[in-house]
């Protein structure tokens, strides 16, 4: 009954926030019955904000790790593979409705658009909250698209599936943004999203392209740029690709001895990067 | 992983299947300890990066970003399948295995 209720009211409050939409972007209204986002955010409403999210933050990280516990406590990795969680109890489908009745909540704050984000991250994956996916994007655009903060979510948009939101939304936030870091960012993931399947593939090399000869200096990650990363995702794209002889490797195998990868031709070969941690 | 890899060497023991490991662990001994520790009986690069381990030349060049990452090369050296698990890995090396015995096939008809 709890989630009935709680679809029930985001509905009713989606449908203000649709309906606003049209005459808060039009250039000839006179009136503005009211605002999705207020222009002028309170620190008070601000702090107010930041603080609700970091508790329920809290709870969603005592949630993940009682979920993950089976994981942590298994001896060894054939035990941790014989492990089944149970989607139905995924912290990140449960905790979707309350993060997204947050943003709803605290509109305009730097803590709803982290709300979002997550929000975004989660409904992608699961099929039964693809519906929030559509709602989110739009209140993006709208209420966050000069937010320089709008980095930190499409900085990552590329580990989310390329769905028609998820790429209309970096698409936007690569056109409209005024913020270079923002800009850069949003066309490096869209240029990874669209590099990553055949019949885009020459799109997203040119957005990547595009990276490397503007947005070279922005910072990635960490120490990286952009035009450190992307060099390593072009090679990907021009010579990593199903259909491309694999590129050499000449290196120490573990017993010292050297290696070379194509002194397996003749054979199958399954190569594999791992690590232990 | 591993459980998987060991089972698809048993299974395909007598054809011409190679599993070959890149490994990014921060010390070589470390790595050695992991190839002991979870029974890997195939080749490994050593890739390790030092204090960051992921950073290795050849994961590096390869553009890896997470791990475990796989390719499926035939048996020419050409890259057919990338990041395929379970079922689908046993699927696709089944097709390549498959391949490579009717190239000797056609070969030895010639």
């Amino acid at each position: 009954m709890k989630m009935i209720a709680t679809h029930a009211f985001l509905l009713l409050k989606v449908t203000i926030l649709l309906c606003i939409a049209p005459i808060h972007g039009s250039a000839s209204t006179v009136v503005i019955l009211d605002d999705p986002a207020p222009a002028v955010v309170t620190k008070a409403q601000e702090t107010a904000a930041r603080n609700a999210l970091d508790k329920m933050q809290k709870r969603m990280d005592e949630a993940w790790t009682e979920y993950l516990a089976p994981l942590r406590e298994a001896k060894t990795a054939e035990e941790r593979d014989a492990i089944e969680l149970d989607p139905e109890k995924d912290p990140g489908v449960m905790f979707l409705p309350e993060l997204f009745k947050f943003s709803s909540d605290h509109p305009g704050t730097a803590a709803c658009l982290e709300a979002l984000s997550q929000v975004i991250s989660m409904a992608s994956r699961d099929e039964k909250n693809r519906w929030m996916l559509k709602q989110v994007v739009d209140r993006i655009i709208l209420e966050y698209i000069e937010h320089e903060e709008l980095k930190d979510l499409v900085r990552f948009g590329h580990y989310n599936p390329p769905s028609p939101e998820n790429l209309s939304l970096l698409r936007a936030a690569a056109d409209r943004s005024p913020h270079r870091t923002v800009q850069g960012s949003a066309f490096y993931a869209l240029g990874k999203l669209l590099g990553s399947s055949e019949e885009t593939r020459a799109e997203g090399k040119q957005l990547l392209q595009r990276v490397q000869k503007e947005y070279a200096d922005v910072p990635f990650f960490r120490e990286t740029t952009y035009g450190e990363k992307v060099a390593g995702d072009l090679f990907e794209l021009d010579h990593l690709q199903v259909g491309q002889v694999a590129p050499e490797i000449i290196g120490t195998g573990l017993d010292g001895d050297l290696m070379q990868l194509s002194a397996f031709r003749g054979k199958v070969v399954l190569l594999d990067f791992w690590g232990d941690w | 992983m591993y459980p998987h890899e060991r089972s698809l060497v048993k299974k395909h023991s007598a054809d011409q299947f190679a599993i070959v490991g890149v490994n990014s662990e921060n010390t070589i001994e470390a790595a050695r300890e992991a190839v002991k520790k979870n029974k890997l009986t195939w080749k490994n690069f050593y890739d390790g990066g030092g204090a960051n381990p992921t950073s290795g030349p050849i994961a590096t060049r390869w553009n890896v970003s997470g791990w475990p990452t796989t390719y499926l090369l035939d048996e020419n050296g050409v890259i057919r399948y990338k990041d395929v698990r379970g079922e689908t890995l046993d699927a696709a090396l089944e097709t390549l295995i498959d391949q490579w015995k009717a190239a000797r096939e056609a070969e030895a008809k010639l």
